[in-house]
This record gives structure tokens, sequence and C-alpha cells, in this order.
């Protein structure tokens, strides 16, 4: 059944990409979207050493036609977020403030800004097996994450494949929202310690906001003697799909960019958990 | 005083483990938390709020009900789609998406659309066993994460200067965005906390690159190194060229980390062990290369 999935946890490093690879790969048809544009790692588990494609993606920002500014100062008045400041003869623009919001372009009385391509990051994609992938990579020095997710969502649109899962961005700020807006389901990846309940909270109180529905994937099952985020989705009705073993030897196949799907035990699992989510999978 | 940034870019690889078990090593010292979307430092560190307020970020739209007149000029002109027309036909603004621009005030021809200012999170001075604790909360889903770390950082750089601390600590957030560029602001040394996998490698690059275009020195840990011995000397490796980070230690996976963290202590905390031992060395060589510099 076609739908957008989306993986996310707040707390960074409890296996959200460790999740979101190994079920691309288990079913049939899904576009794996990595949306963790400031370290996209999904790339790492394809086994390919290089995209298929890559380009280059922008950002507008203004850009000032000088013939035409007199310098009247409304544009930098009106912009809030100081990206303008008008000396007594040029116009600064500091790209990296710019949130495109457009005011500038709308007030400025003389036509005198254009908006301009400021490059931002790459959009790349590798075609599978095990998964056909695409993701975004911001540019280091760039601090806005959200305009290139949005581009790489709209990109993931125009490939219209009917199951698409996105791997999220950790935290609960903007880049997260931005990545889960629009899904029909968000799977929740914690892991049973107190950094991760504390995380997983806030999180869940996002996608209460956002009315997505929600249900979780416990990771790193065992690692605690007490583990309190099953007690915690037990009060709170969360349905927990699937628990994956705290084991050494799932840290280390991860660490050398593995899927764990030649675990029996653990395509059980990935199997089962892409069913009860109404994932088709690969026979 | 010494203003140390602990970043990683990879989640989850030990920055709070870090900055918790140095705050215990490093005596007179001032911390703070600029992980201000999914803040940890403060489970273990269990603050006494001191202080407080709210953090303002930029203002919000808001239609004013009787002024409006539906023109519907606003709507189409906004570039994050934050005006709809809700269940009665009336403009109203979608708060998640407004970025606080001012466009649809600005043009608003009945002056129906004013910007008021909201709280969009709050800042907090404490006091912790460990001494003085700086540290936020962003509102959920909000953004300008990065002008709160900012708040954040130069509360923690007046009260550290204020009291004459040795150490001001950072537990810095997981990614390269804008909550760690401000993060980074005046550091005197960056340290990555590097996980010993192709992940983590992949991603402590961008983040070391991201303090080099800033000219900061950094240092490296390889927390959990024997989970992948080869992975953890490619990362010394690095460490070893001209431009590469200071390695300032490894420490090995240890069932001892979750089970302090459980009982809410830090590692140096808990019965002695060897990732506080590894931890412990990691501090003294921060010392070691501070002094050098």
């Amino acid at each position: 059944m076609g739908q957008k999935l989306a993986i996310a946890s707040g707390k960074g490093g409890t296996g959200k990409t460790l999740v979101a690879t190994n079920l691309a790969a288990i079913c049939n048809e899904a576009l794996l979207v990595d949306l963790d544009v400031e370290e996209p790692n999904a790339y790492h588990f394809h086994g390919q050493r290089k995209a298929d494609k890559r380009s280059w993606t922008h950002r507008r920002v203004p850009k000032v036609i000088e013939s035409k500014c007199e310098n009247c100062g409304i544009c930098a008045q009106a912009c809030a977020f100081n990206a303008l400041a008008v000396l007594s003869d040029s116009l600064l623009v500091f790209d990296e403030l710019c949130h495109d919001c457009g005011a500038c372009y709308h007030l400025c009385p003389h036509q005198a800004l254009r908006g301009v391509k400021h490059r931002n990051g790459q959009l790349c994609q590798m075609n599978g097996p095990p998964y056909d992938l695409l993701w975004g990579v911001l540019r280091v020095g760039e601090a806005q994450a959200v305009p290139l997710i949005h581009n790489v969502k709209k990109r993931a649109d125009e490939l219209s494949r009917s199951s698409v899962i996105f791997d999220c961005p950790p935290g609960t700020a903007c880049p997260m929202v931005e990545a889960v807006t629009g899904c029909d389901r968000v799977l929740l990846v914690a892991e049973p310690t107190l950094f991760g309940l504390h995380d997983l909270k806030l999180t869940i109180d996002i996608l209460r906001l956002l009315d997505i529905p929600h249900s979780l994937v416990l990771n790193r099952e065992g690692l605690t003697k007490k583990d309190p985020v099953t007690p915690y989705c037990r009060e709170e009705g969360l349905d927990i799909l699937a628990q994956i073993p705290f084991q050494r030897s799932i840290a280390v196949s991860y660490s050398n960019g593995e899927l764990l799907l030649g675990d029996p035990l653990l395509q059980d699992i990935f199997s089962q958990l892409a069913e009860s989510l109404d994932l088709e999978v690969d026979r | 005083m010494r203003h140390i940034v602990v970043v990683s870019g990879k989640g989850g690889t030990g920055k709070t483990t870090v900055v918790a078990g140095w705050a215990t090593l490093a005596g007179s010292v001032v911390t703070a938390d600029c992980d201000v979307d999914a803040p940890n430092l403060h489970l273990l560190l269990r603050p006494e709020v001191s202080r407080e307020g709210p953090f303002e970020g930029l203002p919000g739209a808001s239609i004013t009900g009787p002024d409006c007149t539906s023109c519907d000029l606003c709507r189409p002109l906004c570039a994050f789609g934050a005006i709809r027309i809700d269940e009665n036909g009336r403009h109203e603004v979608d708060t998640m998406r407004c970025e606080g621009c001012g466009l649809c005030a600005l043009i608003c021809p009945q002056k129906a659309i004013v910007m008021r200012s909201m709280e969009r999170g709050r800042w907090y001075v404490s006091t912790t066993r460990v001494g003085t604790f700086v540290h936020a909360r962003l509102a959920p889903a909000e953004e300008n994460s990065g002008k709160l770390v900012s708040l954040v950082k130069s509360k923690a750089q007046q009260l550290a200067e204020k009291e004459g601390a040795d150490y001001l600590l950072v537990d810095g957030a997981p990614g390269i965005g804008c909550s760690v560029i401000a993060s980074l602001s005046n550091a005197d040394m960056v340290v990555a906390v590097a996980e010993p996998t192709l992940s983590g490698v992949g991603d402590v690059e961008r983040v070391l690159e991201l303090a080099h275009k800033f000219e900061l020195p950094t240092g490296l840990i390889v927390n959990k190194w024997d989970l992948n011995p080869r992975i953890s000397r490619n990362l010394a490796r690095h460490c070893r060229k001209e431009e590469g980070p200071n390695l300032l230690g490894r420490i090995p996976f240890d069932k001892a980390i979750p089970r302090s963290m459980a009982e809410l202590k830090t590692i140096t905390e808990y019965e002695v062990s060897p990732a506080s031992q590894a931890l412990a060395r990691t501090w003294e060589n921060l010392n070691v290369e501070l002094k050098k510099m």
C-alpha cells in the first residue's frame, strides 16, 4: 500500500538510519529518502561507492540591480532577519541570514532587487539494489537545513513512488518538523535510557501538535536493567511494533556499513515490522 | 578561562557523557548545554534553577478578527504557506509555519495583521553540584535555535568571566547547522566525540571541517573505540595529519556508561570503570594541549 513513512527519534544515535535502511532493503518498491541533510548516512549502507546522480541545490537570495537602487533602505528596514544592510552607496546582502521570505523583492519601490541562486548543497541519487536512495547533503558552513530538506522532499514527490521511507534528522526543531510534515505516519526509534525517554517525549509532543499517527521501535533492547521507555509507551497507548536487541554484533555490522538482513533473526524482525507498517515485503 | 565546545556531527556518540564527566574533574567550571532542542545534560547535573527567562526570537503574525476583510492579499505572498482559511472562511496564521518575516503585516491594506512577540523557548541559569549551569529549552518545532544557542553562550561566557572560572564547558548539538555554528563562537578548542563507524567518521569529518572554516583548534575523542578497532585506527591516523585534530584519547564501549546514566550519575561519579579511567585521561590530555596554546 502506498504511503509516506517517516523514521524519527528526537535523540540522536538511537537507530533511525539502521531501521530506515534495513526496512527499505526488505521492501519491494520503497524509495529511501535521507533527510538528515546535515549528516546523511543512508548511503553508507547502500554498498555503491559513488552516487548515480549528483546535482547542486540552491536557495534564493537577493542581489541588487545597481542602476535601479536608490539606497532608500526600505528593504533593509523590512528584513526581519537582518540580511540586508544599506550603506551610503551600496547594499550589502548577508546570504547566510536570508530566509527567502520575499519581503524585500515585494517592497522595493524601484524593482532594484532580483533573486539569484545561492548554492546550499547537493541532491544525490543511487539506484538499488538494495534500495533506491535519494538524499541531500548540506554544504558545510550553511546554517539552514530546512530549504534543502524541502528541496529533497520535492524531488521525492517528483519520483512518484508509491512507498517512501524518510530517514529524518535528530532533534525537535524545524529540520525535524520539515522532514515529518506531510508524512502519513511516523515510526519513532527509541533507546531504553533516560536520555532516550526525555527526547522521545519532546518528539511525541510535536507529532501530536502536527496530528501525525506514530508508533515505536525499541532499539538496543536489553541495554539497561530498567527500561523506562516501555512502561511509558504502555501508559501512553503507544504501540511498540518491534524490538531490536542490544547486540555487539549489530553495532559492529553497523559500524562497517553493513545491513543486518543476513542474520535470519533480524531479517524476521524487519520483515514483521514492514508488514505491521503495511509495507510490501520482498520475498 | 578555557572555553571548550564539544560536538560530534553524528548524534549519540557521547558528547553529553564526556561533558558531564569533565565537569566533575574541572574544578572551577561553568557548564552550558547548547543542544537546545533536545537537551540532556540537565538530566545528569540535576540543576536547581536560580534565574530563568523567556526566549523571544522573532515575533509571530496574528490576524486580528474584525479588521480582516478576507481580501486574501496576504495568503499567496506568504513564502512559508503560513496563512490559511479556516473552516469558518476566516483567514488565520499557522503559528508553526510562520517564520516571523512580517511581510503580511506590512502589506495588509486593512492593517489587520500584527506581529506579536512570542515566547519561543526558555533559558535557565542554575546551580549544580559541579557549579553554575546555563541551559535552555526551545519550544517544540521552533526555528532560530541558533539565536537561543547564542543567548545561552553569551550568558555562560559572562558568568564564567564573572566567577573567574577556569573552564567553560559547552555541550553542543548534533549536526552542522545553525545550532552548531552558533555554539562554536569564541571556543578555545572544539572537541569532537567520534564513534568508530562509517557513519560516525563521515559525520565527524564534516563538523571538523566546520570548525576548521572558523579557524578553531580541534581535538578528537574516539568513543566506544573497541567496537571497531580498524576504524578507530583510521581516526587516529587522521589526527596525525597536519590539519588533523589533536587526539585526546579513546574510550572503550563500557556498560558502566548506560548504568551510571540510569542512576543519574556522571561516569566519573559511578564506580571506577575502564570508561571512567579513559575519560579522566582525555581530560588530562586536553589540558596538556590547552597549555601548549
